[in-house]
């Protein structure tokens, strides 16, 4: 790439890795890892930075490239996902209190997703992305992921009133 | 209970406790890294365009005419391999080439097992790009054979053959993580729309990537390296394909450390010789550099014919053909001196990374000086681009700087005709001369018509001369009266 090309993905990467890193910590409960996934997928971006259609183009890119980051971590047989295992760092995050434990009943919960009803969860209800947008990122029909987000939440609201319940 | 949960999500994933540890500029290396290995090793054309980039084509010299005597074969052409430890010596030059690289320890589906992700995201972008239409043979997968597999439990080099011939896909993995590189290249399309002058061979692409060695009945496979006196024995597979393992060397090397010339590079692997099961070569490839012809320079004296400001009799603030409101182009607040410093920083570089082959005048103009002229600026204290025009009147310098401090710039020297040519027929534009007569000028941006800021003869209608939503845009030009006089569609620098 050109120094303006550069330039313009620098812009880019520094705006998105935190959203990235976050939508990966989402999907995969681990803040290093998420770090790892959001490095990985800015460098598929900058890979093909000139072949991807900017503005909303490169952000649903980038979107895409966290995702399959973080499944395909997930499918390395040292990094298996371990659902019932949250974020070792999170967990001595100090003096924070009660919404620290809430923040990791939701990861923990997420956790027990499918990983596909989990990425239609979060990108929809976290990203605030549409089904379209969502199934082009994922690879899915659109009547897929209505099913899987719809699955995702069913199945979400039970762990989460399950995990409340047994908190309190 | 939707809100419920995208209020948790977003909770969940607050992480202003959570420093960033990343390094932006480490993904730039990275990605660079990956770019160039890719370009270079990867796609099957790349090989060939390095090569032409560096100014340098390979000549084959020929496979040997298999059923010669062997009693007429010179000893140089020749090998001997050890019939205990299997080392070869060449006998061409007496020495013992260095040992081939261990085969790899895993199953054959282990290796596609490992090799499958890289593949499938290779095939994907092709698809995404329309490139390599030739690839028909989809993601590799059980059916496709192992035709050489080399390394340890942690790095993979590996070649896979498509079911119906037409394919190798290359894997090439430094661990487990998948970091390498992979392709896929033709087995049949050979490179090239005809024979170029000094390749009187035209080669399937998958040999002159150098992966096969195209004769009937080679047992081994000897490899020179620039800079390496012993010769590397490859590891040889069915039909010819080799590998030497995981590359640890470039694919191009500088010829002379100390240069930043353009030509500067060589291919690392230079020559490639193959040898049937007597130790008999019946395959010999050299690298042989060819100068590319030079192009007739431009003499230094030819000048830059601008044409002179006209005052617009009334500045137009309105689309005349629609009533639109025009955006306007600002021009930058930054002096002239300030602008020079800013501009300095990548011109430095240009300079300092050496002359190309072709026209030379914009790197004898000398760095950037008080002397040269700021022609026009436009953007803000921090985000700017500028036009300069060097004292000799022969060479402009394109000047973006983004607002991180990052920069793209470029010199370009003036044509015979005193323009730098005709933006509706140039690729890419990120600025122009202002036509004759012409005092005020619109150009059609998606967004919306903008009246161009115009000096000294130029114009621009943005900090950058392009978007990757756009290619071409309409640029009108009106006389001090208002008149419609040019109206021309420009190819912008939509990269």
């Amino acid at each position: 790439m050109r120094a303006r090309d550069d330039a313009e993905f620098t812009e880019f990467a520094a705006t998105m890795i935190r959203p990235l890193r976050r939508t990966a910590y989402l999907m995969c409960g681990d803040w290093h890892r998420a770090e790892d996934a959001a490095q990985d997928a800015l460098v598929k971006v900058y890979r093909r930075w000139n072949r991807i259609e900017r503005r909303e183009g490169v952000k649903s890119y980038a979107h895409r490239a966290v995702v399959t980051s973080v499944l395909d971590q997930s499918r390395k047989p040292w990094r298996r996902e371990r659902p019932d295992e949250t974020d070792e760092a999170a967990l001595v995050v100090p003096d924070i209190g009660g919404p620290v434990d809430n923040r990791l009943l939701v990861i923990k919960a997420l956790a027990q997703l499918a990983p596909g009803q989990r990425a239609c969860v979060v990108l929809r209800y976290y990203n605030d992305l549409s089904v379209e947008e969502t199934a082009e990122i994922l690879g899915l029909s659109q009547g897929g992921v209505k099913s899987q987000t719809s699955r995702g939440l069913d199945r979400l609201r039970e762990l989460l009133g399950h995990t409340e319940r047994s908190a309190s | 209970m939707s809100n419920d949960i995208e209020r948790m999500l977003a909770a969940a994933a607050d992480d202003t406790d959570q420093p960033l540890h990343t390094d932006i500029d480490d993904i730039l290396t990275r990605g660079r890294r990956s770019v160039r290995r890719s370009r270079i090793a990867i796609a099957s054309t790349s090989v060939l365009t390095t090569l032409a980039i560096v100014g340098g084509l390979t000549v084959w010299q020929g496979t040997l005419q298999q059923g010669e005597a062997p009693a007429k074969t010179p000893k140089s052409e020749t090998i001997t391999v050890d019939p205990k430890t299997g080392r070869i010596t060449d006998n061409e030059t007496g020495i013992q080439a260095t040992l081939p690289p261990p085969a790899s320890p895993l199953s054959d589906a282990a290796v596609l097992k490992r090799c499958r992700w890289s593949d499938s995201e290779y095939v994907q972008s092709n698809k995404e790009r329309g490139s390599n239409a030739y690839d028909q043979a989809g993601p590799i997968n059980a059916e496709w054979r192992v035709l050489v597999k080399s390394g340890d439990q942690k790095r993979l080099e590996a070649l896979f053959l498509a079911p119906d011939r037409s394919i190798v896909s290359l894997c090439s993995q430094k661990d487990e993580r998948g970091e390498g590189r992979s392709g896929r290249i033709s087995t049949s399309i050979l490179p090239f729309p005809k024979a170029m002058e000094g390749a009187p061979e035209r080669r399937p692409l998958v040999v002159e990537a150098g992966l096969q060695v195209p004769a009937a009945g080679v047992a081994h496979v000897l490899v020179s390296l620039a800079g390496e006196s012993a010769p590397r024995q490859a590891l040889v597979g069915p039909e010819g394909y080799f590998t030497l393992g995981f590359p640890e060397w470039e694919e191009m090397r500088k010829i002379d450390p100390n240069s930043k010339a353009w030509d500067n590079y060589e291919p690392t692997v230079q020559r490639i010789r193959g040898y049937d099961a007597n130790g008999k070569r019946i395959y010999d490839w050299k690298y042989v550099k060819v100068e590319p012809p030079k192009p007739t320079p431009i003499p230094a004296d030819v000048k830059i014919k601008t044409q002179p400001q006209i005052e617009p009799k009334v500045v137009l603030t309105k689309d005349p053909e629609n009533g639109k409101p025009l955006a306007v182009v600002p021009f930058s607040p930054l002096s002239d001196e300030q602008v020079r410093a800013e501009c300095k920083k990548p011109d430095d570089s240009f300079i300092d990374g050496g002359k190309g082959a072709g026209d030379e005048r914009p790197y004898d103009a000398g760095r950037i000086s008080p002397d040269w002229q700021v022609a026009l600026k436009v953007g803000s204290d921090k985000r700017f681009t500028a036009l300069l025009v060097s004292p000799g009147q022969n060479v402009l310098a394109w000047c973006y700087r983004a607002e991180q401090g990052a920069y793209d710039y470029t010199r370009s020297g003036v044509q015979t005709d005193g323009t730098f040519g005709d933006p509706a027929k140039d690729e890419f534009s990120m600025w122009a001369m202002v036509p004759e007569g012409v005092a005020q000028i619109i150009v059609d941006l998606p967004t919306g018509p903008v009246r161009a800021a115009i000096s000294n003869g130029y114009y621009l209608w943005g900090t950058t001369g392009g978007s990757e939503n756009f290619k071409k845009v309409r640029v009108r030009g009106f006389d001090a009266d208002a008149k419609l006089i040019y109206d021309q569609k420009i190819s912008v620098d939509a990269s």
